[in-house]
């Protein structure tokens, strides 16, 4: 889920608006801007950049689904769990590195908060799975709230406290609905791919901004979406997920603090922004990319925002893990912050004006 | 902040004083051109992508700032059953489970298709007779209250399940043209006790929520002004206020929020929602919403949210932003918005006032704004009526709805929805919808030849 912090942009607008107040009741007519680089390269590599993650996704998700259903098959079989719980963290790090572009599918169709609600309403999961409802994936997607699937739902059947849980210990009731929940997950994960590749999908709508067809007005809209998709997922991992179990030193607000995957998260999650920065995922896209036209413009910021990115991985591996037992960790906690909300204020500041002047 | 290339040189080349705007009649129409951009005064963003509903006020500072984000995390946090460590205290009956779940993006929630749940749209319910105590209230429907919750937690029985179904019809334009329109019709099913054969059922789709500190902030004696109950002038358009029950000051307010205007602050929108919509009891409403219901929760934990998050979330959705027009000096645009004039339309989405004060709230007093509406009740035709009156607000009158933004819809939310229940698929078939007081209005849209009628929509998209 995507708390819109944004502690740091709040303070950039002033400095903008009282400009902007100046003019408001000014007889001058806009001068219409012409528009003077052709980001189509750019937009095209980054939706596949985009679709590349989906893909990861939901082929990941789908591998998780096996061997979750593995563990029902093999019953007591700890080998089995343990794979499950691989598969769960192998299916977590491209979610996460697609938290830099959850604009689109992922909010329009609800998709977010189904595949990644927080908190677990372990109250209710707990009456289910103690009643003789048929745990079926369409009574968990239709019958229960998004807070009894997704990411975390299934992270807190399959680990406890960082380990993946005794094999003995699954219920025949939680291996149903470790299967209907994933499921699910799985569908979302699909979803979310079909709705970004398909003909017509989201990539093609915004690979093709400005073209009057699109939604996107001008592909300048489409650059700035993809820069503040960057801004707004490094405001999140910053000053929401980091910031609120630490500033409350309360264990129960960090996410992934089942499988202690928390850290690995918010490293995943400034990826998302450096895959977003470079126009590659893994093997795919080609590179041409923001990065691209900030070296053009000015190839100082562009070095100064990569080597931020970097700086801000290592910043965040540098916590003592797990993150939820290294709350009091204060050096280590504020300088990842620091560092994610470096990108943040350079983005906004330097990176922005590029494509708006 | 997005401030486009446009802005950019504008600051370049124009320094004029801004002065003038807030001496000038809250109700004289339309500044120069590019006034016209600042939608919503010193809250205007110039914002064109998915989050240009989603951005704080640029005149917050400092602790006002820090305020709204608290309410930003208010808005999104996603209730779980009680007993919980965090976010405790949903239903037991619901109709979703955030805020941000039936407004997202702080934009326009939507109808289900054929037979499905519905998600970000809810039902209004009552029937005929008075409130015990609130003279003009709807009065409660017995054991369901005023509004129905089709979920619930585990082991409690939604109130009822309501199915959906699409009507369609078809719209002749003078020129041969014809759309397709579609209307809903609504079945209460599986009700957990006997449905009242008398119940009355207003559906209601969960409306953006972004500049609505501006609204709140227009003084009542703006709305006297622009109201015509009798329609003395003699235009066919009355416009009337609806003085609605204000829970804080115990006495009728004009009632400025939701579809029939039936919420006169945001504070008591806000509380209303959260035990409404969440079944989340806070000190303004301090039961569950199936309070004295055979289903209650019997928990002793009510309010199960302090005041503060409730004036959180209240000052969040006081001060979001207002997403700038664009394209505002296209021709065709233009042309658009007089024909705009010219057919009626702005009788009612009035293009612009200015703010009185709204107490606490400075970032949204004093401000020139265009919002396009007069914040009244019109009766809006029977093919739109919900048949359900509330407080002064007969069936067919719905409180004109504000147009600002509107044209950012389809990229923020997805789609373009529209009217209380949804049935408009684009701003064409909403205004074919258009009755009553209305109707010459929309005749005169439709007589239009099909490029005139494109110019509208381009105007409005623009909005």
């Amino acid at each position: 889920m995507k708390p819109f912090t944004h502690f740091l942009t709040k303070s950039l607008l002033i400095g903008a608006a009282s400009a902007t107040i100046l003019v408001s009741c000014s007889d001058d007519d806009p001068v219409t801007p012409t528009e003077s680089y052709d980001y189509t390269a750019i937009l095209g590599n980054y939706s596949d950049v985009v679709v590349g993650t989906y893909s990861d996704l939901d082929q990941s998700a789908a591998a998780l689904l096996t061997a979750v259903q593995a563990i029902q098959a093999n019953a007591g079989s700890q080998s089995h769990v343990d794979a499950a719980c691989e598969a769960w963290i192998a299916a977590r790090s491209p979610w996460e590195k697609s938290e830099a572009f959850l604009f689109g599918p992922a909010e329009t169709l609800s998709l977010d908060p189904s595949l990644d609600s927080w908190p677990v309403d372990r109250g209710q999961l707990d009456q289910v799975l103690a009643s003789s409802e048929e745990l079926t994936s369409d009574y968990v997607r239709n019958g229960l709230a998004p807070t009894l699937r997704g990411f975390h739902t299934v992270e807190y059947l399959l680990f406890r406290e960082g380990q993946p849980r005794n094999a003995a210990d699954f219920t025949a009731r939680e291996m149903e609905y470790l299967i209907a929940a994933t499921t699910v997950l799985t569908e979302d994960a699909e979803t979310l791919h079909t709705e970004w590749s398909m003909t017509d999908g989201y990539a093609a709508e915004f690979a093709s901004a400005g073209d009057g067809e699109s939604r996107y007005l001008t592909q300048e809209d489409a650059m700035i979406e993809m820069v503040d998709g960057m801004i707004g997922i490094a405001d999140e991992v910053a000053n929401g997920k980091i910031a609120d179990p630490y500033d409350e030193n309360n264990t129960e607000l960090v996410e992934s603090q089942f499988s202690y995957n928390s850290l690995l998260d918010f490293a995943d999650n400034v990826r998302s922004i450096q895959n977003a920065w470079n126009g590659t995922y893994g093997t795919l896209g080609n590179g041409t990319s923001l990065l691209t036209y900030v070296t053009e413009k000015d190839p100082t910021i562009a070095a100064a925002v990569t080597s931020l990115i970097n700086d801000a991985i290592l910043a965040v591996e540098n916590i003592p893990a797990p993150f939820r037992n290294n709350l009091d960790k204060s050096a280590e906690i504020e300088a990842a912050q620091t560092a994610i909300n470096t990108i943040f204020t350079t983005l906004e500041d330097d990176v922005k004006p590029l494509i708006t002047e | 902040m997005r401030l486009s290339i446009k802005h950019t040189l504008i600051l370049a080349v124009s320094a004029v004083a801004f002065t003038a705007c807030s001496e000038d009649d809250p109700l004289t129409p339309i500044g120069s051109m590019d006034d016209r951009y600042y939608a919503g005064g010193e809250t205007t963003v110039f914002s064109n992508t998915t989050q240009g509903f989603a951005v704080p006020a640029p005149n917050l500072t400092g602790e006002r700032l820090s305020k709204h984000l608290d309410g930003d995390l208010a808005f999104e946090q996603a209730f779980v059953s009680a007993p919980a460590t965090v976010n405790s205290g949903l239903g037991p009956v619901y109709n979703n489970i955030s805020c941000a779940a039936c407004h997202p993006s702080d934009g326009r929630g939507m109808p289900p298709f054929d037979g499905q749940a519905m998600e970000s749209m809810l039902l209004r319910i009552s029937v005929p007779g008075s409130h015990p105590t609130i003279a003009g209230a709807p009065k409660d429907v017995p054991g369901f209250g005023g509004q129905l919750a089709d979920k619930a937690l585990f082991g409690v029985q939604p109130e009822a399940k309501p199915v959906l179904t699409w009507m369609h019809s078809s719209f002749t334009f003078p020129d041969g043209e014809v759309v397709s329109l579609r209307k809903p019709h609504i079945e209460i099913t599986d009700s957990y006790s006997p449905w009242p054969s008398d119940a009355m059922v207003s559906p209601r789709v969960a409306p953006p929520v972004f500049g609505r500190g501006l609204l709140e902030a227009i003084s009542e004696t703006t709305l006297q002004e622009l109201a015509d109950p009798t329609d003395a002038d003699g235009d066919g358009i009355s416009g009337k206020i609806n003085m609605v029950w204000d829970i804080a000051s115990s006495s009728y307010l004009p009632g400025r929020f939701g579809w029939k205007a039936e919420q006169p602050t945001l504070l008591q929108q806000t509380a209303t929602a959260y035990v409404q919509d969440m079944g989340v009891s806070n000190p303004v409403h301090p039961y569950d919403n199936a309070e004295g219901q055979p289903q209650e929760d019997n928990l002793s934990d009510d309010p199960e949210i302090s005041m503060q998050i409730v004036e959180d979330a209240a000052f969040y959705v006081q001060t979001l932003s207002v997403p700038a027009r664009r394209n505002v000096e296209d021709e065709d645009v233009e042309r658009g918005s007089q024909l705009f004039s010219q057919i009626g339309c702005g009788a009612c989405h009035v293009s612009s006032v200015v703010t009185g004060s709204l107490a606490d709230v400075p970032e949204v007093s004093q401000q020139r704004i265009y919002p396009y509406t007069d914040m009244l009740l019109h009766d809006m035709g029977d093919e739109l009526s919900d048949n359900r009156p509330s407080f002064d607000a007969t069936g067919n009158e719905w409180r004109t709805p504000p147009l600002w933004g509107i044209g950012l819809t389809r990229l923020v939310n997805g789609h373009e929805y529209l009217l209380h229940d949804g049935r408009a698929r684009d701003l064409q078939e909403a205004i074919l919808w258009h009755g009553g007081e209305a109707e010459q209005s929309r005749d005169a849209y439709a007589s239009l030849d099909k490029a005139e009628r494109e110019k509208v929509l381009r105007f409005l998209r623009s909005l």
